[in-house]
């Protein structure tokens, strides 16, 4: 009989998860509406790489991810499981589980979780090229970074992998810190996007800023990380209201300073940035809503804002590449500049004992937690070894992109103009 | 070339400006008038060397000195009046023609020529004052503390002349002892201490230096900026007249204390340039006396600091 706190857990996790679904649901949309008359076709693709995804992940990529880990709060009791941990053990490389069984629905509710994330990575990384491909490649590229790439990337952080060990392997602060998946989800969408510009091709003239996301897909899709967010703890807690508003927060004032940015160098109000600003925003978010308070976030925020106009000038404007969505400016600089802020402003005051580092002391002060280097809580101590285990992160996930990823995308091209 | 021309390639520029037009030599004579009043060894090596130095910076440094402690406050020309286009700072992306940002961007680059201008002008000058009392301490350092003491007053001299803009008695005042007393000082200290009898004598050439330079001053109906002076053009025969007073003094001063070889040359000299001014003035060629007078007078402070030191 399972207790009423489980219950609850497993039903929270499984709505986040649900809701979840809303971001590569509002990438789809708004890839599509970029694309103008192919909008269907489009999403049409997308909604099949992600269906595509789901398949791959109970096929191999859950198990690729969270074999070696079990989650107490959905009720997971320790099973067997591979892993390779050269590094030692906690800090595996590899790990298999197995097939998922009907009895264990902590598991199940997993699974779900996981999908939703390597559906939105998918989704992400596939979106820029999508209609650019032949479709055996599409589906290579979808089912590759669906069930290999992503799945390895969270397993070395969220799954008791190496990255997050470097905390107790190398002193590393708390080791690579990724609350809800800004480097882990949308850095790599979008890096893994920016490598499928950079091999499908296609350069084209400069875009109009009229192009671009529609602002209510952007909000379905900033809503979908606020779920997701909320749900990477995998429980109901009294956090969740700090992770809500700091999500929101930081989505707002980043697509403010957007609005602003825009209407300042062109004197016009641009929704298109807008929406990337909300969209960037909200991917930051996502590294350190766990870890710090509101204020820090609206600055988090107003510089992902100000990242996404800039990084838009720049692959669109520079490189001319043809990123209409504008994932890799909004999702991808975004999420990595998420991913880094928590090595620099997280706050000391939450996190205690992640990773196993410093249940009860850590640096000296009782209770202190995950720690950047500035906006610290008074007391606190700067811990510069975190924000060395957020560049190395940040490193792996664009060495992923850009490696692996771009090979296997490049390999699959046709260039240039494969556009149907 | 002009002091205002670029100077492609050259991180140092050294400039020599006389003191006063015509009679721009007075500080290199009032530092070899002052060396050789106080009997030291001037000739032999390497106090000749020092003498080199001190009058080859002495004489030119200390006349742009003295013009750059007036020029240093003067204001400076607008941007946009030299002819030169405004740079732009680079553009924030995105920026188009008539947006804020681009109203801004054409803003800021003008006020930054603008600062830059100012800087340039108001920091060439400061720069070039800094350099220029710089090297002058450092070659009244080499003399000794003495010197550099003296080198101080010299400082403290420019700071008065700063004081003294637009005061044309202080001004005058000054150049008793800027033209050749305070050069003067610094060329005997460098050897031996200051006695009273040079004290005097550098006094008395100071104002006859004072008076010549009055009457450059007016010659030139301008300052040192080629604005014109305001005040009608005159000839200001007062200042002939103390200069003469001045050089009689000297004569005299000779004679009594038994010099009468050097007195009496002093004496021939002092009623040559008596005779020229006289007679350029009968012809109303009064800007021509300082050049005529100065040349006899100069020779006089030589003169009179080779008796001192025992030279003659």
């Amino acid at each position: 009989m399972l207790s009423i706190e489980l219950l609850l857990n497993l039903s929270f996790v499984l709505l986040m998860s649900l809701l979840g679904l809303a971001v590569p649901a509002g990438v789809a949309r708004l890839s599509g509406r970029a694309l103008g008359e192919k909008d269907s076709a489009i999403s049409g693709r997308l909604l099949l790489a992600g269906i595509l995804t789901l398949l791959i992940s109970f096929a191999c990529g859950f198990s690729l991810q969270y074999g070696s880990i079990h989650a107490p709060s959905l009720g997971e009791v320790p099973r067997a499981a591979w892993e390779w941990a050269p590094l030692g053990a906690g800090s595996g490389l590899l790990s298999w589980s197995g097939p998922l069984v009907p009895a264990d629905p902590g598991r199940l509710v997993l699974f779900c979780f996981q999908a939703v994330g390597a559906a939105t990575v998918v989704v992400l990384a596939l979106a820029p090229v999508c209609g650019r491909m032949p479709g055996p490649s599409f589906v290579a590229a979808a089912l590759f970074v669906g069930g290999v790439l992503y799945p390895l990337l969270g397993h070395w952080t969220w799954g008791g992998g190496w990255l997050a060990a470097t905390g107790t392997t190398a002193y590393l602060g708390h080791g690579l810190v990724d609350w809800g998946g800004a480097g882990v989800l949308y850095g790599l969408g979008g890096m893994v996007a920016l490598a499928g510009l950079l091999a499908v091709g296609g350069r084209r003239d400069p875009v109009t800023m009229e192009q671009g996301p529609a602002v209510g897909a952007a909000l379905l899709s900033t809503l979908g990380i606020a779920a997701l967010n909320m749900g990477a703890g995998w429980s109901l807690s009294p956090h969740l209201p700090l992770i809500l508003v700091n999500t929101l927060l930081s989505a707002a004032a980043a697509a403010v300073v957007a609005a602003v940015y825009m209407a300042f160098t062109t004197a016009r109000f641009r929704i298109a940035m807008v929406g990337r600003g909300l969209l960037a925003g909200a991917a930051a978010s996502a590294g350190l809503a766990r870890f710090a308070p509101p204020p820090t976030l609206l600055l988090v925020g107003a510089v992902a804002g100000l990242l996404a106009c800039l990084g838009s000038f720049l692959f669109e404007r520079v490189w001319r590449l043809d990123d209409r969505g504008g994932i890799v400016s909004s999702f991808g600089l975004g999420g990595l500049w998420g991913l880094l802020a928590v090595g620099l402003v997280s706050d000391g005051t939450l996190g205690q004992g992640l990773h196993g580092i410093g249940p009860d002391n850590y640096l000296g002060v009782a209770s202190q937690g995950v720690s950047g280097i500035a906006l610290l809580a008074p007391g606190m101590v700067p811990d510069p070894g975190q924000l060395i285990a957020q560049v190395l992160g940040l490193l792996v996930i664009v060495v992923l992109a850009l490696g692996p990823a771009w090979l296997i995308l490049r390999l699959g091209s046709v260039r240039p103009g494969g556009r149907e | 070339m002009s002091a205002r021309e670029s100077l492609p390639g050259r991180w140092f520029d050294l400039r020599s400006v006389p003191a006063e037009e015509t009679i721009g030599l007075g500080p290199t004579v009032g530092v070899l008038a002052g060396a050789l009043a106080s009997g030291g060894p001037v000739w032999s090596w390497p106090h000749a060397g020092y003498l080199l130095l001190s009058l080859l910076v002495i004489g030119s440094a200390w006349g742009r000195l003295w013009t750059l402690a007036y020029e240093v406050a003067a204001p400076v020309r607008p941007a946009g009046t030299m002819g030169t286009p405004v740079e732009l700072p680079p553009a924030l992306p995105f920026t188009a023609p008539g947006s804020p940002s681009a109203r801004l961007r054409q803003a800021l680059g003008r006020l930054g020529r603008r600062t830059q201008h100012l800087f340039r002008m108001r920091g060439d000058r400061w720069i070039e004052l800094g350099g220029l009392l710089a090297l002058l301490l450092i070659v009244s350092a080499l003399g000794g503390r003495d010197a550099l003491l003296v080198g101080g007053v010299g400082v403290a001299l420019l700071a008065l002349r700063y004081l003294a803009r637009g005061r044309p008695l202080a001004l005058a005042a000054l150049r008793v002892l800027a033209g050749v007393t305070w050069p003067w000082w610094i060329g005997h200290v460098a050897w031996r201490p200051l006695t009273a009898d040079s004290l005097l004598l550098s006094m008395a050439w100071g104002i006859a230096y004072a008076g010549w330079a009055e009457l450059v001053a007016e010659r030139s109906g301008s300052d040192n900026f080629g604005r014109p002076i305001l005040r009608p053009v005159t000839p200001n025969a007062r200042a002939l007249v103390w200069g003469d007073m001045a050089q009689g003094a000297v004569a005299l001063g000779m004679l009594l204390a038994g010099h009468l070889l050097a007195g009496s040359a002093i004496v021939l000299l002092l009623l040559g340039q008596v005779l020229l001014q006289s007679t350029l003035a009968r012809a109303g060629r009064w800007s021509e006396i300082p050049r005529w007078t100065w040349l006899p007078a100069a020779a006089g402070i030589v003169l009179s600091g080779s008796v001192l030191g025992a030279w003659l």
